[in-house]
């Protein structure tokens, strides 16, 4: 980007324009005055306790009560609930503070904590903020604070947030629930030095973030990595693919999204794990016998339409149902 | 989150990234501490950009913008601004964007379609977004604008045996953007973006289509100006605008054309004597033959 940036190029809403480049403080061209590295703690060591992932932990949007499946008759043993929705919603987050999770959402399962959230968020926070809001939501696991590693970036700002991330794990050993790692980096080095520093300290089970990188086809470098660091220095290591809805093929592993409920929302449904608009003839006219279908079509559930919360719920609980067939493998598309 | 490409993220987020070459003008920067509009504020932040936050938390930053009194401008990608005001957020079309879809709406055309390809057997989609002209002045201008907007100058094709040329480009990008604003919405028809449009983007719309569908013309001392098209559902939204903007145009009438053994049935509206003025003051026409009339229509 420096290259690019010395040649005229330049990008909207990051160096353009140039008097407002969000990179100048790293710049190795101008940025004199860019802070001083994050300071390093010596890490750590703890025998953490293993999440044991199903496999499929569904999240749920907190801001919309048709995702809570629960409450319709879906049962799942663990969910994953996203910790930037609190934060956006104040009201939200007074009431499930002041309750606890399992109180507010009427979940009797695991609720596992997700800190994936947006950027300025997760600048936002620090340690004690984590603490307090883990302490007063009370989830039975949580992921280390998330970072962001981007590829198109200048590495001194995805080694920065490398080394906070893995600062932060260390930090994450002082609590006394499970504490899910996190796979993340923007180079194979990166990756493979943040998981092997974790694995150090006694993290057992990962997360990787994968929506992004799946679409912008970078999962599989993501993936070698953490083969790569499992095989040699903790084969037991258990890893889960955070907001993916397709089974990666050859890789034993667990998988949390909240598709099964967006897809639902825009009127389509899984089909053997594949995507289809519920109009699609290929499938329209085929009985599904789950439980939420119940010897439906397709064509039957659009029925459903004149109540459209029944519709959305019906569609969200055949695409769980379907989601968890495939990607425990009892079926294949 | 935070993975791959920060160029991807900053398009899913906020509709920025796409690149430029430098020297392109976003808004004008003026600095102003804490602004608040409705339920947003807007905060000047150290780096020189801005911070859009709602209920205490930062939902959008932005690098540039322009803060007026009554609203905050973000540019965004492909021509379009974010529009912060006390009504909350929308959308809007840069002039230079409104005024290419009032070509695109008059004599031009945004569309897919499917080739089948011989030797594979099998059809793939084809986007074609274009706009077609005798004169040279208005297919330039048409490129001047798509350039700005979207970073590429459209391919010219001049058809053999007739008198116009047509500017085009084939790109499914620019297909999905203007259909979400549903510039062309099928031959002949159009929509005027009215949600999306301020006062501005309204006369810059309003150019682009007289440019190309409007006519003006002379019985004696008196000159009329009109506005044509075959979709009457479009002309009376453009009538709309123009009553937004403080004009009074007359009703739209129906007329029925005989082109040799086809009948055109056409669809038009005027602007009363009163408000030439007004109009070509602030709406105008880049066509040539408009320019010389509205010379000669001020000069009297």
């Amino acid at each position: 980007m420096v290259a690019e940036c010395i040649r005229g190029r330049s990008y909207t809403g990051i160096t353009h324009p140039q008097s407002a480049c969000t990179l100048r403080s790293l710049c190795p061209i101008g940025g004199k005055a860019g802070p001083p590295p994050v300071a390093f703690l010596e890490t750590k060591s703890k025998v953490s306790q293993r999440v044991g992932f199903p496999k499929l932990a569904p999240e749920v949007d907190l801001t919309d009560e048709r995702s809570w499946f629960w409450r319709y008759g879906a049962e799942f043993d663990a969910i994953f609930t996203p910790l930037w929705q609190l934060l956006v919603n104040e009201d939200m987050l007074s009431e499930a503070s002041r309750s606890g999770l399992h109180d507010y959402l009427g979940f009797t399962g695991r609720i596992l904590l997700s800190t994936v959230m947006p950027d300025e968020l997760i600048d936002k926070l620090d340690r004690e903020q984590y603490f307090r809001l883990i302490k007063d939501l009370r989830p039975d696991a949580t992921m280390v604070p998330d970072n962001y590693t981007y590829v198109d970036m200048p590495l001194y700002q995805s080694w920065s947030q490398t080394i906070r991330l893995v600062t932060l794990a260390n930090d994450f050993l002082d609590l006394d629930i499970p504490v899910i790692g996190l796979v993340k980096g923007a180079i194979a080095q990166q990756y493979v030095w943040a998981l092997r520093k974790q694995v150090e300290m006694g993290y057992v089970s990962f997360a990787l973030p994968s929506r992004e990188l799946f679409k912008q086809s970078l999962l599989d470098g993501a993936m070698m990595s953490a083969r790569y660091v499992f095989e040699r220095s903790r084969p037991d290591a258990e890893l889960l693919f955070y907001g993916l809805a397709y089974p990666v093929r050859r890789v034993k592993a667990s998988y949390s999204n909240l598709s099964w409920f967006i897809e639902a929302n825009r009127a389509h449904i899984f089909g053997n794990g594949r995507l289809h608009d519920i109009a699609d003839p290929e499938i329209s006219s085929e009985k599904c016998d789950c439980e939420a279908c119940r010897g439906r079509t397709p064509t039957e559930l659009v029925d459903l339409q004149s109540n459209h919360d029944e519709y959305v719920r019906t569609l969200a609980h055949h695409n769980l149902l379907d989601l968890k067939k495939v990607l425990s493998g009892e079926k294949h598309g | 989150m935070g993975s791959g490409y920060a160029k991807e993220q900053y398009k899913e987020r906020f509709g920025q990234g796409a690149p430029v070459w430098s020297g392109e003008k976003g808004g004008e920067c003026v600095a102003g501490g804490v602004k608040r509009y409705g339920e947003y504020e807007v905060r000047e932040t150290a780096g020189g950009g801005y911070e859009l936050s709602k209920g205490g938390m930062v939902v959008g930053s932005f690098a540039s913008g322009r803060i007026d009194p009554d609203r905050a401008l973000f540019p965004l990608s492909r021509g379009t601004w974010l529009e912060v005001s006390d009504k909350g957020l929308r959308e809007i079309l840069a002039s230079q964007k409104a005024m290419m879809g009032g070509l695109i709406a008059s004599d031009g055309g945004s569309h897919f379609y499917y080739r089948y390809d011989q030797k594979k057997d099998s059809y793939s989609s084809q986007y074609k977004t274009s706009f077609a002209s005798t004169d040279r002045e208005l297919i330039d201008l048409f490129g001047g604008l798509f350039e700005a907007v979207y970073g590429q100058a459209p391919h010219l094709y001049q058809y053999p045996n007739r008198d116009f040329t047509e500017a085009y480009v084939s790109s499914k990008e620019v297909f999905y953007d203007l259909n979400d604003f549903g510039i062309k919405t099928g031959p002949f028809q159009f929509h005027v973006p009215r949600e999306h449009l301020d006062d501005a983007g309204k006369r810059a719309y309003l150019t682009g289509f007289f440019s190309g569908d409007g006519t003006i013309s002379r019985c004696g001392n008196q000159f009329e100006i009109r506005i044509y098209s075959k979709h009457k559902e479009g002309l009376e939204e453009m009538k709309q605008i123009l009553e937004d903007l403080g004009f009074h145009p007359n009703e739209v009438h129906t007329g029925v054309k005989k082109r040799g053994k086809r009948i055109e049935i056409r669809h038009n509206f005027s602007i009363p004597a009163g408000e030439h003025r007004r109009f070509i003051k602030e709406i105008g026409s880049y066509k040539p033959s408009h320019r010389r009339v509205f010379k000669e229509m001020t000069e009297d």
